[in-house]
């Protein structure tokens, strides 16, 4: 018996030996995946993994840059679907119609361009990924092992910067969103209540606060110190940046469309706008003299007028592909990139400070000798000729280096001039392409690139510059205490942060007339159309004229209007020898709005997934 | 006399090598003898035809003591007193009791039992008596697979095994593909059963159906809980044949037929097809599109040869295919055994000829074939009087051979073509009159007919099939197992452990490839006249050149494989006490390491326990516990408990029973509760996170980049699927008739799924979650009955029906998606789509105009007679989003059905088998339903012929239009009319009918054998569906497939 359980107990034991390694059996898996310690002990891999958001690439086989990153958001970057966001609103015509239809409440299959077709602009899921690579980042930032905690302070601050960013953008198009503060996982709740654009607003200005404290102030050291705009993460968001951002955010929430307490908002921008101009000028930000003005858009890869920019690379005109708006000017087969309507050439005045908005302005300065219809480019806004290319414009390349848009009539027959030649083959099928056909081209971002001037040119697009801030400003403190108090924490009104800052730049250029500047409401139009004209084709229209709540008057039925040139023998009625006269565009280039258009529809798919989550009116 | 295509000798001198080897140790082993005693009480134990029976026990009642009787059916036992009672005791006998008394010698003739008590069922890790067994479990023996005349083992078990649906997918020579499910569809992850050859898991469906012994499968909880997080689909158990103690036994059969396709369309020929053209163009308002009338009459009525090839009538199926394809099979098996070795031995053979022709001169070979070379040797040694040791090794060798086809798009294959192609485009080939009456000075093809280009849409399928190119593929797969069974009776009676090792591998190459390209003409007819060249190669020039053949033999690459190692040790504990408790206990670990096709294997393993109780047979208990484990799961997630329970009471072993015991002789209620898993997961690690870094950019100098990919399932587990069984086993009249009802049902949970309602707010997807559901329940029965009458004669018939429903209980569905497009709440596999309203078409110009308003009937097309698309949701607009709904219909049938029957009566030996599906569907594509579906494709199909007219009002099909009008999705002739599209495929096929007939015995003593019979075997040959074209066994029509055989054969078995 003995023996017996002897071995019966060696059996046992040898089975529950091997029951004791049981479990290590299938401990197993390959060697070769990157693991989520792999990346987030690393430094240099943490930032592999986070500054995917400014440029990472989520299809490793295209070989363009492309746009599920912080890029589409950028105003001057563009994907291969090239509209801007001017091209959607009054201020410009877009040379090709993609997506024109948009202006008139009908989004048909360009949605997607928004939400996820990676050539155009992406931003609706790609704002939400950048989200979850922030929330991912920050959940992650303590497992780095090898980084000073200033390194480690400036990935935190971007990770901050990044999520209210992206979460502006989603605001400012679809409305208020759920603030996502946190790695949204598998088990967590995916259907969440919105938030209103104001609360979403204060979330974001609270995030750019956090973001401030763990930023350097800014990434390079102030003009003139050498290394002053070339920090190799130059394009990286700094202090700076955060709290200029809050201004704006903070300035969106006070506006019309999403206003909450009344005044106190606007008290709160102006203070925010405030803190964010003295924190700038105090580091060695400035405005760019008139004469370097374009630099801030091209030529230059950096300047100290942006406090956030991203340089684009060096192109010639015809490189339509790399990821800005290069479409200038084509030859006849190509695009004519964005082209002025008339309704915004409209709002330069002239440099004595005539508003010429509407007819009853443009009587009245012409009553007084200061303008001519038929002569209407002279003495206008210093920055109408860094603006616009208009007939007879200085265009390296044409003509007498001049720009040629006019048609005449020769022998019966009408000809066109170079930069009016429309390709026929599209002309009337398909309305695409060809030159422009407002009877203006854009010179503040293109410069004179154009198929006859193919040198490389090295662009930038600017996402905070200073100016912003000081029209930020005067804004909010006309808003919250009229246009000429000065609040006790500053130093400058509202006027004459107008006067001495934006257009005191510009040489020859008269303040804003007094008539304009003593009621609140009469200065805001005055404000508006300052801030129209100083950062025009810099994508801020779009969103002005929907927070001011503007649209439903600027977006007029068919109001959209160019101008017809035709050359004429030069007479007192036409001095210039050109006959300009004012003409409505095509129909299908025309705008309507309808109120659904403050914000963009959502896809049948990412409806389908949302309950709580308010859905956004379709478009028709 | 066997049509060999053997290329590679060498495989088959090998193994003919070690088959000598083998040969040669059973020979010798042969020759040691059975020891015997002299002894007091000696006899011979017979059967009912006086031929000894080897291996009977004869023990003394109340002792240990016994013997085995010997070759020749002799025994002698030494007993203690005349007052001892001897038992004799044989498997598929009724045990007899005989006191000795004063007895020297005691024959014994030994009766068949007819109740079968000790009749043994294959369960997981064992086996155990049919009558304690409370699992749902269906057999079927081998001698029945034998007869269904098919060497697809797969097929063999068609409609024989209850709750168990086997649907071939193609016809194609050595193409085993055939889906089997036991008990319906179980999951979207794979409802595949765990399949195991000798408790392996194996792949089964290219063994030789003479080497096995058996095939169970395990239906319920009870019986599949020990294969825990594996056996969730149900398990297939094959086992095979084992030596058993006698004279060796050599037996040879041969069998011989003809295979022809099962193809149930006719051929339209081309008149036909372009008056139809006409209609549809006239229809169109395509007036310019017609063809003239001269064209027409000479399509019906060719003036001339020449014209018969301009205006070709090609029957594309008749051109591509010869009447029969040829089918073999051999097979030679040797078993017997002694006292210290059993062995079982065989070698078999089978030869799948194609229909389809190709091109098989010179070195060309692009036809399909396959052959293959079965082996098994099975040997049990009996290393002392506790210890077994088992060796088995079994397998095959393939040859693959298949054409390599040039197409016009990836995407077409010549049966796509032969089912699309228009009878009219081309002629199928240029014959070798015309190349000799216009000869080409720019051709010096090696052949005598000219290949047309392949300018149909689809393709020529003559050209396709007959270009040359091949594959040859050797595929070899080996099984080997050796077990060691240690009783331990030392330590306790009925004690025992076993340990096996087991290696399955497979590997395929390609042994030869030949590619070539020959020129492809086209003739232009209007060129006939002298000095003209109406010949003009396929290709930019008209170039004397000749392609080059390529022949290589890439046979070191392996195109699939798997190497699998698998080992397990358990204890065995088997007792009976007094009698009357009757107990089994099994303990047990397994391990596997599985290499298919992938880098990284598969590691699994189990721990395993069952124990069962029964007192005296009446009432029966069981319970299994697995704990099962994959490393394809989280950790902490890897290892899942199964646990099952199952009780049985035998109704009939009550005394009270015995008052109606003349009437019924059985009942038997049996219940089982319990989990199982399936661990199929469609990806690997679910568990971690997949990082990536990002490549080629146009800034590499800011790069590269880690992203994120889908997001960790950090709990990914296995399904888990409760399943209970309810069943009743009866028999009537002395078990004259048996049946046997099983109701099941089952709730799966955690079933991975990638979830759809991942909203945006994520950032990114997830990978797969386990959040699916889904529930099922249904019914088996098997209702027999076997009678032999007086005069012998045997007859007997069965019949099994299966139903199995299943509804999706949640899919992680988008949570907007409306209710009647969800998966949730409609069966497995449903089928979305849109279809008609109304009677089905647009009977009117008013009809069509106040149909929908945003269908303009200008801008789609459409006419009287087209189909009439239902607004499904009523919003006025039709489209691919809110219209499309779930259609009643699935590809696989909720019940499937067989009948089989037979008769034997002296020799004579007669059985059929039909089987069939109600409810099941099919999806009709352009191949088969929609007429001129592609530019300027002449080819309509015959549910097309029934078309709408104003007198024709229930028609089959829509007025005839064509691939203009289906511009969007719903216009005329849309092929996204789901509705319109699927069709119900019932069938009822004749399977299997077998006819045969034994020699007599003593005439076939004369001749020196021991048995010779002679049978013939059909399969297929007969099948009743509504179905209009195509087979109703197959599930997709879309593309076209190699048509499925009916075959017949005559073969002979001989015994020596």
């Amino acid at each position: 018996m003995k023996t017996k359980l002897v071995i019966l107990v060696s059996i046992i034991l040898v089975i529950t030996t091997s029951c004791s390694e049981f479990e290590e059996y299938l401990d197993k898996s390959p060697e070769s995946t990157l693991s989520e310690k792999d990346i987030f002990t690393d430094y240099s891999n943490f930032k592999s993994y986070l500054y995917r958001c400014y440029s990472g690439n989520d299809d490793a086989t295209n070989t363009l840059n492309t746009y599920n990153n912080l890029r589409c958001t950028y105003p001057l970057y563009y994907g291969n679907n090239k509209t801007s966001w001017d091209a959607l609103s009054d201020v410009c015509d877009g040379g090709r119609m993609l997506q024109q239809h948009i202006k008139r409440g009908t989004m048909a299959n360009s949605l997607s361009g928004f939400v996820n077709t990676w050539i155009a602009r992406p931003i609706f899921s790609t704002m939400f990924t950048m989200i979850r690579i922030a929330n991912v980042s920050l959940k992650n930032i303590n497992m780095i092992q090898n980084a000073s905690p200033k390194e480690i302070n400036d990935l935190k601050g971007q990770a901050y910067f990044i999520r209210g960013y992206s979460h502006y953008w989603l605001t400012v198009l679809w409305g208020g969103m759920p603030y996502i503060d946190y790695v949204i996982t598998s088990d967590d709740e995916q259907d969440l209540p919105r938030l209103s654009n104001y609360e979403t607003f204060m979330k974001i200005a609270q995030d750019m606060d956090s973001a401030f404290k763990y930023l350097p102030i800014r990434r390079d050291p102030p003009f003139p110190t050498a290394g002053n705009l070339t920090n190799p993460d130059q394009e990286k968001p700094c202090g700076v940046a955060a709290i200029a951002f809050k201004s704006r955010v903070l300035l969106f929430a006070a506006s019309k469309l999403s206003n909450k307490y009344g005044i106190l908002d606007w008290e709160k921008a102006a203070k925010a706008s405030w803190e964010a101009i003295e924190l700038a000028e105090n580091n060695g930000y400035f405005l760019l003299p008139e004469s370097d003005y374009l630099r801030n858009f091209f030529g230059q890869q950096y300047t100290n007028e942006h406090i956030w920019a991203q340089y684009m690379g060096n192109n010639n005109y015809a490189n339509g592909t790399a990821g800005y708006i290069c479409t200038s000017m084509r030859n006849a087969m190509g695009s004519s990139g964005d082209c002025p309507t008339q309704n915004f050439i409209d709002k330069f005045e002239t440099k004595w400070g005539d508003p010429l908005n509407t007819q009853l302005d443009r009587d009245a300065a012409n009553t007084i000798g200061n303008y001519n219809e038929q002569d209407p480019y002279s003495n206008r806004d210093p920055r109408f000729y860094l603006n616009i290319i208009y007939n007879q414009a200085p265009l390296a390349g044409f003509t007498n280096d001049k720009a040629q848009i006019y048609r005449q009539t020769i022998n019966g027959k009408t000809e066109y001039s170079e930069l009016l030649v429309l390709n026929t083959l599209s002309d009337k099928s398909s309305i695409t392409d060809g030159n422009t056909r407002t009877g203006y081209l854009n010179r503040k971002i293109l410069g004179e690139r154009s198929y006859k001037n193919t040198s490389q040119v090295m662009l930038s697009c600017p996402i905070i510059r200073l100016a912003e801030l000081y029209l930020n400003y005067a804004e909010a403190a006309n808003m919250a205490y009229g246009p000429n108090v000065i609040p006790s924490y500053a130093n400058k009104s509202s006027v004459e942060i107008i006067n001495e800052k934006i257009r005191g730049r510009f040489s020859g250029f008269a303040p804003i007339q007094l008539r304009f500047t003593t009621d609140k409401e009469i200065f805001y139009e005055r404000i508006k159309n300052e801030r129209d004209i100083e950062l025009c084709f810099e994508g801020h229209h779009f969103f002005d004229v929907r927070r001011w709540m503007d649209a439903p008057k600027a977006y007029a039925d068919n109001s959209l209007i160019g101008i017809d040139i035709e050359k004429v023998p030069v007479s007192v009625q036409y001095p210039t020898g050109f006959k300009y006269s004012r003409q409505p565009l095509e129909a299908a280039r025309q705008i309507a709005w309808k109120d659904f258009m403050y914000y963009l529809p959502m896809m049948p798919n990412d409806k389908n997934n949302v309950i709580v989550f308010t859905k956004n009116p379709d478009w028709n | 006399m066997i049509k060999s295509k053997l290329v590679n000798v060498e495989y088959l001198i090998c193994s003919k090598h070690s088959l000598k080897i083998f040969f040669i140790i059973f020979i010798l082993l042969f020759s040691v003898k059975a020891f015997s005693q002299q002894n007091i009480v000696s006899g011979t134990v017979v059967d009912v035809n006086k031929t000894p029976i080897i291996g009977t026990n004869v023990l003394i009642k109340g002792s240990s003591q016994g013997v085995i009787t010997d070759i020749n059916g002799k025994y002698s036992i030494k007993v203690n007193s005349e007052k001892d009672i001897l038992i004799f005791r044989y498997i598929g006998m009724q045990s007899q009791e005989v006191a000795v008394q004063k007895r020297k010698v005691i024959d014994i003739e030994m009766v068949e039992e007819s109740k079968k008590l000790d009749e043994v069922v294959v369960v997981g890790y064992g086996t155990q008596k049919k009558t304690s067994a409370v699992g749902a479990i269906s057999q079927v023996k081998g001698e029945d697979l034998m007869q269904s005349g098919t060497a697809d083992i797969s097929q063999a078990i068609s409609g024989k095994l209850s709750g168990v649906m086997t649907m071939q997918q193609t016809g194609q020579p050595g193409s085993n593909n055939t889906e089997i499910l036991v008990r319906g569809l179980s999951s979207w992850n794979g409802s595949q059963p765990l399949i195991l050859v000798d408790g392996v898991e194996r792949d089964f469906t290219t063994m030789d159906p003479n080497e096995v012994e058996s095939i169970s499968v395990l239906k319920d909880a009870s019986a599949t809980a020990v294969f825990g997080a594996r056996g969730g689909n149900g398990v297939v158990i094959v086992t095979t044949k084992r030596g058993k103690v006698g004279k060796p036994k050599l037996s040879a059969s041969f069998s011989r037929g003809v295979n022809k396709a099962i193809t149930n369309s006719d051929f339209i020929d081309s008149y036909t097809t372009e008056l139809a053209w006409n209609i549809s163009q006239m229809n169109l308002g395509k007036f310019t599109n017609l063809t003239p009338q001269q064209a027409l009459n000479e399509y019906e009525n060719p003036s001339s040869l020449l014209k018969a090839l301009e205006y070709p009538n090609v029957n594309w199926y008749n051109e591509t295919t010869k009447a029969f394809a040829e089918n073999s099979n051999a097979n030679v098996t040797l078993s017997g055994g002694s006292d210290f070795l059993k062995y079982f031995v065989s070698l078999g053979y089978n030869f799948q000829g194609s229909v389809f022709k190709g091109r098989t001169d010179h070195i060309y070979d692009s036809e399909h074939w396959y052959e293959k070379f079965n082996y098994r040797t099975n040997l049990d040694f009996n290393i002392s009087k506790s210890t077994t040791l088992a060796f088995n090794i079994g397998g095959d060798i393939s040859i693959n051979n298949t054409p390599q086809y040039e197409t016009v798009n990836s995407t077409f294959n010549p049966w796509n073509a032969i089912f699309n192609t228009s009878p009219s485009s081309s002629p199928a080939y240029y014959p070798e009159w015309l190349v000799n009456e216009y000869p080409n000075s720019n051709s010096i093809e090696d052949s005598k007919i000219l290949l047309a280009t392949n300018s149909d849409y689809f393709g020529n399928p003559f050209t396709m099939l007959n270009m040359g190119s091949y594959n040859r593929t050797l595929g070899t797969k080996l099984f080997t197992d050796i077990v060691i069974d240690q009783k331990l009776g030392f330590i306790a009676s009925g004690l025992s452990i076993k340990g096996k090792v087991s290696l399955s591998t497979y590997y395929s190459n390609i042994m030869r490839s030949v590619s070539h390209k020959p020129g492809l003409y086209s003739f232009d007819f209007s060129k006939t006249g002298a000095n003209q060249n109406p010949w003009s190669k396929d290709g930019s020039t008209n170039e004397i050149t000749k392609d080059q053949i390529i022949v290589s033999y890439p046979s070191g690459i392996q195109n699939d494989f798997y190497r699998d190692l698998y080992y397990e040790i358990g204890i065995n504990y088997e007792n009976s006490i007094a009698n009357k408790h009757n107990i089994t206990a099994l303990a047990l670990i397994n391990r596997q390491n599985k290499q298919n096709n992938v880098d990284f294997p598969f590691y699994n393993q189990a721990l395993v326990t069952r124990a069962t109780y029964n007192f005296k047979y009446k009432y029966l208990i069981e319970t299994n516990i697995s704990y099962t484990g994959s490393e394809a799961f989280a950790p902490g997630n890897r290892f899942g408990l199964f646990p099952s329970v199952a009780l049985g009471w035998v109704i009939s072993e009550e005394h009270f029973f015995n008052k109606i015991k003349s009437f019924a002789n059985k009942l038997k209620i049996r219940y089982s509760d319990g989990l199982v898993g399936s661990d199929k997961a469609t990806e690997r690690w679910l568990y971690t996170s997949d990082y990536w870094i990002d490549g080629a950019r146009a800034n590499p100098e800011k790069g590269p980049f880690i992203h994120e990919g889908a997001v960790a399932n950090g709990t990914a587990q296995w399904e888990q699927s409760h399943k209970r069984d309810l069943g009743i086993e009866m028999g009537f009249f002395d078990n004259l008739i048996n049946l046997e009802v099983s109701l099941f049902d089952e709730y799966r949970e955690k079933m991975l799924v990638t979830p759809a309602n991942t909203s945006f707010l994520v950032g990114n997807s997830f990978k797969q979650l386990n959040l699916g559901a889904l529930k099922k329940h249904g019914i088996d029965i098997e209702l027999g009955f076997n009678k032999v009458d007086q005069k012998g004669l045997r007859y007997w018939g069965k019949t099994m029906w299966g139903l199995s429903e299943n509804r999706v209980i949640e899919k992680a569905e988008a949570l907007y998606t409306p209710e009647y497009q969800k998966a949730a709440g409609k069966s497995l596999g449903y089928i979305v789509g849109s279809t008609t309203v109304g009677n089905g078409y647009f009977t009117s110009v008013d009809d069509i105009y106040t149909n929908v308003a945003s269908l303009s009937p200008d801008a789609n097309g459409f006419v009287v007679g087209s189909y009439k698309v239902a607004d499904y949701n009523a919003d006025g607009k039709i489209d691919r989003n809110g219209d499309l709904y779930a259609i009643a219909g699935n590809l696989y049938a909720p019940v499937t059905y067989s009948f089989s029957g037979g008769l034997s009566y002296k020799g004579f030996d007669f059985s059929l088998l039909f089987s069939g599906n109600i409810g099941k569907y099919v999806q009709y594509g352009y191949p088969y339903e929609l007429e001129f579906s592609f530019d300027n494709n002449h080819r309509i199909h015959q549910s097309a012929l029934d078309y709408w007219t104003p007198v024709n009002t229930t028609a089959n099909h829509s007025t005839l239009l064509g691939k203009d009008v289906g511009t969007i999705a719903f216009a005329g002739s849309a092929i996204n009319l789901e509705g319109r599209y699927i069709r119900n495929a019932d069938y009822l096929r004749l399977k299997e009918i077998y006819v045969g007939y034994t020699f007599d015995k003593n005439f076939v003593k004369k001749l020196g054998y021991s048995d010779i019979s002679v049978f013939a075997t059909g399969n297929n040959i007969l099948t009743f569906t509504n179905l209009i074209e195509g087979d109703p066994e197959t599930k997709s029509f879309t593309s076209g497939f190699y048509p499925l055989m009916a075959s017949v054969k005559f073969g002979i078995k001989i015994l020596f």
